[in-house]
């Protein structure tokens, strides 16, 4: 996950300013990393309502703990460690909820499309549905390995310092990870929604 | 192009794309293997099978592969950041920038520094005087000067100007640590009230 250098002097300046205490540049930073925040809380918890709930708790909790981030790591790494730590708090608190293949999960409205093609916005409302239907089944180490690196293209090093955990449990998470969706996609009702989603 | 494609995170990790979407060392190795060593023996029925079984197998992780790598991004709410900055200001004003944790040292360091030399004299004088009837008696007299001499001040304050400038210099540590502990039980009170909101 490598910045441009520019991105990254913004970002120091932009630190620098909260620090003196202007929320106003935190405020860019949060703007900055805003998309990729929400994303990840979404898809590690499939709600559109929780997921704001938990991307603003990440934002705040960074905020106040601005102080203690060491400025040798990234801070996007940073603000993704709270975010996906958060995340899996949550659904470890979450009481477990057994998901039907006949009542797949409604998109979430940022998912409508603004292509004109209607055909292809329920493919893409279907794809939606059916991702966040077989993120749902795994378990929360497991589903933030795979959102991590594929929504977000995280090495294995940059996981493992997010997750604190080694490279090696990384790995293995996301294995295992992509075992169980090959698993769940198995299942032939999840084949007639993939099969025209692989075609298109 | 696709949405996914015109998105501006992935477009940044455009590079990473090809590593992302390679099938894991560990199942590429595996599958690999599967497929080494079902190479040779095409024509036993067995062999075939395994052969068509490492093909379905490898064919479900591309599928995944295929499905996780394209799955768009979620845009966030309008108006998120502004939300959050607006709570993030709020709560500066709760907490008035102002670390806990050294307040609460500075507080008692403040406090102790006039409160245990005030309390210990007067712990010192309590047990003599309990001890020592004399000296009893030459405190409540030396009292009833101090009292008198704040009498004769109170009555004509001109010409005790030097009473009057100790006297605002021993108000100076009661008001700033009565200003302190205001200030600092006063933020408490407003957090406590924030935090029960809040749930």
């Amino acid at each position: 996950m490598i910045l441009p250098e520019l991105l990254v002097e913004q970002e120091n300046a932009l630190l620098e300013k909260t620090l003196r205490g202007d929320v106003e540049a935190f405020g860019e930073l949060i703007r900055l990393y805003e998309r990729p925040i929400f994303n990840l809380c979404y898809r590690m918890l499939g709600d559109g309502a929780e997921a704001e709930d938990a991307a603003q708790e990440a934002f705040i909790r960074a905020y106040s703990n601005l102080a203690s981030y060491d400025r040798a790591r990234s801070f996007k790494t940073w603000v993704f460690s709270i975010a996906s730590n958060h995340c899996i708090d949550r659904l470890r608190k979450r009481r477990l909820t057994l998901l039907s293949i006949d009542e797949p999960l409604p998109p979430h409205p940022a998912l409508v499309s603004d292509q004109p093609d209607p055909e292809q916005q329920i493919l893409e409302a279907e794809r939606s549905a059916l991702i966040q239907k077989l993120l749902n089944q795994l378990a929360p180490d497991y589903r933030v390995a795979v959102v991590l690196r594929y929504w977000y293209d995280l090495s294995y090093q940059e996981m493992s310092e997010m997750l604190e955990t080694t490279e090696s449990a990384v790995k293995s998470r996301l294995f295992r990870a992509r075992q169980a969706l090959v698993e769940l996609l198995e299942d032939s009702e999840a084949q007639m929604i993939l099969q025209p989603l692989l075609a298109s | 192009m696709s949405r996914l494609e015109q998105d501006p995170m992935r477009k940044k990790y455009n590079h990473l794309d090809d590593e992302a979407t390679q099938v894991d060392d560990a199942v590429e190795s595996r599958l690999q293997a599967g497929q080494r060593l079902a190479a040779p023996a095409d024509n036993t029925r067995h062999e075939e099978d395994s052969q068509s079984a490492v093909d379905a197998s490898l064919e479900r992780f591309q599928q995944v592969d295929h499905l996780m790598k394209t799955a768009p991004i979620v845009a966030s709410p309008r108006g998120f950041a502004d939300r959050v900055i607006g709570l993030l200001k709020k709560q500066a004003q709760i907490y008035p920038n102002y670390s806990e944790g050294t307040g609460i040292i500075l507080g008692l360091a403040a406090a102790a520094l006039v409160i245990i030399p005030v309390l210990g004299t007067a712990l010192f004088l309590t047990t003599q005087a309990i001890v020592n009837q004399s000296l009893r008696v030459s405190l409540i007299h030396e009292a009833s000067h101090v009292i008198e001499a704040v009498a004769t001040w109170v009555q004509n304050p001109s010409i005790s100007l030097p009473i009057a400038m100790l006297m605002v210099v021993a108000m100076l540590p009661f008001t700033a640590l009565s200003g302190y502990l205001f200030w600092f039980f006063n933020g408490l009170a407003k957090a406590g009230s924030a935090s029960s909101e809040q749930a």
